[in-house]
């Protein structure tokens, strides 16, 4: 199963990705609450989401998914507010305590299986350094998230790639 | 008029409101601080715009970026700002991360900047500030003292350029004294006691949603 987290009209995924009978969506369909930074998810409910709605599991999606490919526009060099919302509601996902990763702070993992991510942004007029700003960011995601590897891309609005 | 906006997730008592708290003391004028909230009140913000000639984000890091909710708020500001002109503006950044390493919020501050870019204001400075819950624990502790040594000198040279309104290179502040390797165990620790008062076994922390 892979996990597709997205912030496009229904109609337009398809443009971008070939969503299998068997993948999980995650999209605009549903409102998110927005992440308070209460810790809930690690240490009152470690492993989910304190918020009641429909994203409160998204620790356990990503935990049993294959592969997570998140398609967003880039804003600013960063995800759109509503995957940037998705994404900071899956903190759960990972382990509150703090580990030594490249020399750095991270979290560590709470589960030994790993994923890939694939990223797509998407956007009008990416600038040189809204391109540069994102593969940092979801290069630092690939550690945080200790995934196997990630691939990134970034596409017109149709989803041609650019 | 300085504006500052608090991005916190939390809407009283957050580490952004302390490390603000401090810089906001340094200032000499008139300051207005809005907390950002789903709701807010976008008729009065334009108004507390064009009476700015300086703004000011803080901010916790988010997923290695801006909380999803700031990015809203900078998307609407966006529209408004649109084919104004901004140059007279400059915007100061600030980022508080949990990990020990101030870098760790370089990211968060590029957003930014595309969005100065993008909005046509001057780029003032960013700081990015690791260990921010350590700090944020430590706010009884007189600023300057102890292990907030680097956090006193970093958010006054912060403030000092809002004021001179400067633009300069960013800054990023760790805890002096403390390493990365008693952060760990500090940090660590702090986590078993957050447990502990919610009634949650330290194992349990550990919990897993699918079995492996």
């Amino acid at each position: 199963m892979k996990l597709i987290i997205h912030d496009l009209k229904e109609e337009q995924l398809e443009n971008f990705y070939l969503a299998g009978d068997d993948d999980k969506i995650v999209s605009k369909e549903n409102k998110i609450h927005k992440c308070i930074g209460c810790f809930g998810c690690w240490v009152k409910t470690p492993g989910q989401c304190v918020i009641k709605d429909e994203f409160q599991k998204m620790g356990e999606w990503i935990a049993s998914a294959d592969q997570v490919v998140i398609i967003s526009r880039c804003v600013y060099g960063s995800y759109s507010p509503f995957v940037k919302n998705v994404l900071d509601r899956s903190i759960s996902y990972i382990h509150p305590y703090f580990t030594k990763r490249n020399g750095e702070v991270h979290h560590k993992s709470r589960y030994h299986r790993q994923q890939n991510f694939e990223i797509i942004f998407y956007g009008e007029q990416i600038s040189f350094e809204e391109k540069e700003t994102a593969m940092a960011l979801t290069k630092a995601n690939a550690v945080n998230f200790n995934t196997t590897g990630i691939t990134v891309k970034f596409c017109d609005m149709e989803g041609v790639t650019i | 008029m300085i504006l500052l906006f608090n991005g916190s997730g939390k809407p009283v008592n957050s580490n952004s409101e302390f490390f603000l708290k401090i810089v906001k003391e340094q200032l000499e004028e008139e300051i207005k601080c809005i907390h950002i909230m789903p709701d807010f009140d976008m008729e009065q913000i334009v108004i507390d715009l064009e009476q700015t000639d300086c703004i000011v984000f803080a901010m916790p890091l988010y997923v290695d970026g801006v909380p999803a909710p700031v990015l809203q708020f900078m998307l609407k500001l966006e529209t408004y700002m649109q084919g104004k002109d901004m140059s007279d503006k400059y915007l100061y950044a600030m980022g508080n991360c949990g990990f020990y390493e101030g870098r760790q919020n370089a990211i968060l501050i590029h957003i930014m900047k595309n969005w100065c870019k993008k909005t046509g204001m001057k780029w003032g400075q960013g700081i990015g500030i690791g260990s921010g819950e350590m700090f944020g624990a430590m706010r009884e502790i007189p600023l300057g003292k102890g292990p907030t040594k680097n956090l006193k000198k970093g958010l006054e040279q912060f403030a000092r350029n809002i004021k001179d309104r400067k633009s300069a290179d960013e800054i990023y502040v760790e805890p002096n004294m403390v390493s990365q390797g008693m952060f760990l165990m500090v940090a660590n620790k702090f986590w078993d006691m957050q447990a502990k008062k919610n009634g949650v076994k330290k194992k349990a922390l550990s919990h897993k949603m699918i079995r492996e």
